[in-house]
């Protein structure tokens, strides 16, 4: 049944780019507005060294607070200040620990992102920062702390790389490159990205910013909260503040 | 070698020696793109794909050909030319291109079809590219394909949506009518109404019929 209802077009010109996904149309302006930023240097956080911290700080609360129980030759009349001493330990051991694990997470993150995204990259297009991104709103709640995403600047574009489970590795998603969307936004506009808004709980703002994205093809944008965390945010910083100024 | 994707289960023979690699999906247009990549060596000679939305329908636009045909450099003199297919319970379209890739001549063959005469639900993309004198294995692969469509995932997380909330009713129903029962038979001082959970599971009950309805993805996806 080939071969009926033939058409024909000929003589067109173009440029093959060996099926990358096309550049955003604010790409040059989005190049322009990053020139200058240097990409970031690698994470060099620990998983377990962080959940570790965080356990010592749990055992040492226990233990500083309970001191004066448990040694006869402290007075038992300081029992208040050694139970406020043992939670400035754990409060400072979960900063550290939730920070070093958080930042192990990313670190283990950037091989199979990069992996992921460079079939994409153009030959001037350089990964600038990444980051595990979570969802503002329910969806936050519902994710936890399994990222629903991950947020890539390079100089000319940004890559969203969405989860479809928020019950799998994202490590292994990547690699078996299942369960994962690849998508592209453009930095240069307000409506392809735009930071600010509020994020609930309204404490978040201490520990993230809110990026809004809207990837090519979809209609709506979705808010992203991007953690302050590692020498990527370093970099992130410096796009935000481009991003926004622009 | 098969194809998974949430909308389609797609198996294809791949020309003898050819290795398949699964490549990450892709958002493309309103929906989404999921591909094998088909290397001979270390030379990538073609693809099969699926898309969720409508790539081609009946018209060959370039943006659609130069991601369905992933060559890289200088096209000219791009040719197509465009004709039926049809094989084993899939039909669609076949598109032939002759172009010069940095002036080198080179043909390409390209197949959008669709299972059961469907005109909705997914596309099932087949290409091959190679240098002029290159054997032609596009309509091999084509023959060699069957598809095996999935139910929509927005659908079924939709229908999973209304079970969850007419349990959690239900249930708020149930313990409502067991308390009530036990203060009426001297049993408990006086009966709990548990409402919200049932206003909760009427909640997430009527979501369910709304994105069944409007066939939304999920915010995930």
């Amino acid at each position: 049944m080939n071969g009926h209802d033939e058409k024909k077009t000929q003589g067109e010109t173009l440029t093959a780019t060996g099926g990358k996904l096309s550049l955003p149309s604010g790409a040059a302006r989005f190049g322009e507005m990053m020139a200058g930023i240097s990409p970031a240097k690698e994470e060099s956080g620990s998983v377990a060294g962080g959940v570790l911290l965080c356990l010592l700080g749990i055992v040492a609360y226990v233990f500083i607070s309970l001191a004066p129980l448990m040694i006869d030759s402290i007075d038992s009349g300081a029992f208040g200040a050694f139970m406020i001493a043992g939670l400035a330990v754990l409060i400072v051991c979960l900063v550290f620990g939730i920070g070093m694990a958080a930042t192990g997470s990313i670190a283990k993150l950037g091989g199979p992102m990069r992996d992921t995204i460079a079939e994409h990259l153009f030959n001037d297009e350089k990964i600038l920062a990444y980051c595990s991104s979570k969802r503002m709103g329910m969806d936050f709640w519902m994710h936890g702390m399994t990222p629903a995403g991950i947020i890539v600047f390079t100089n000319r574009r940004i890559f969203l790389i969405v989860f479809t489970s928020a019950f799998k590795s994202p490590i292994k998603a990547l690699q078996k490159r299942e369960g994962l969307i690849v998508m592209v936004c453009d930095g240069a506009s307000k409506e392809g990205a735009k930071w600010g808004g509020l994020m609930m709980p309204v404490t978040m703002h201490l520990f993230g910013s809110r990026l809004a994205l809207k990837p090519e093809g979809k209609d709506r944008a979705v808010p992203y909260a991007v953690m302050h965390l590692g020498s990527n945010w370093k970099t992130i910083k410096k796009i935000k503040e481009k991003m926004t100024l622009s | 070698m098969t194809l998974e994707t949430p909308v389609a289960t797609v198996e294809y023979l791949p020309p003898p020696g050819w290795e398949c690699d699964p490549r990450p999906p892709v958002q493309r247009g309103d929906g989404c793109l999921y591909k094998h990549l088909l290397r001979l060596g270390k030379k990538t000679v073609g693809l099969v794909a699926v898309s969720t939305s409508r790539t081609l329908g009946t018209a060959l636009e370039n943006d659609a050909f130069l991601a369905l045909v992933a060559v890289e450099g200088g096209i000219t003199g791009l040719e197509k030319r465009q004709s039926a297919f049809c094989s084993g319970g899939m039909d669609g379209c076949r598109w032939e291109m002759d172009f010069f890739l940095d002036g080198t001549p080179f043909v390409a063959e390209l197949f959008a079809l669709r299972g059961d005469g469907r005109a909705k639900g997914p596309e099932i993309l087949v290409s091959c590219w190679g240098a002029a004198e290159d054997p032609r294995n596009a309509e091999w692969i084509a023959r060699s394909i069957s598809c095996v469509r999935r139910v929509n995932p927005a659908r079924k997380r939709a229908v999973a949506l209304m079970i969850a909330g007419f349990l959690a009713a239900l249930c708020g129903l149930l313990l409502t009518a067991i308390t009530y029962d036990m203060a009426a038979s001297g049993d408990a001082p006086e009966y709990v109404g548990f409402v919200g959970l049932v206003v909760v599971g009427t909640i997430v009950f009527l979501q369910g019929i709304w994105r069944l309805l409007s066939g939304r993805p999920g915010k995930s996806e």
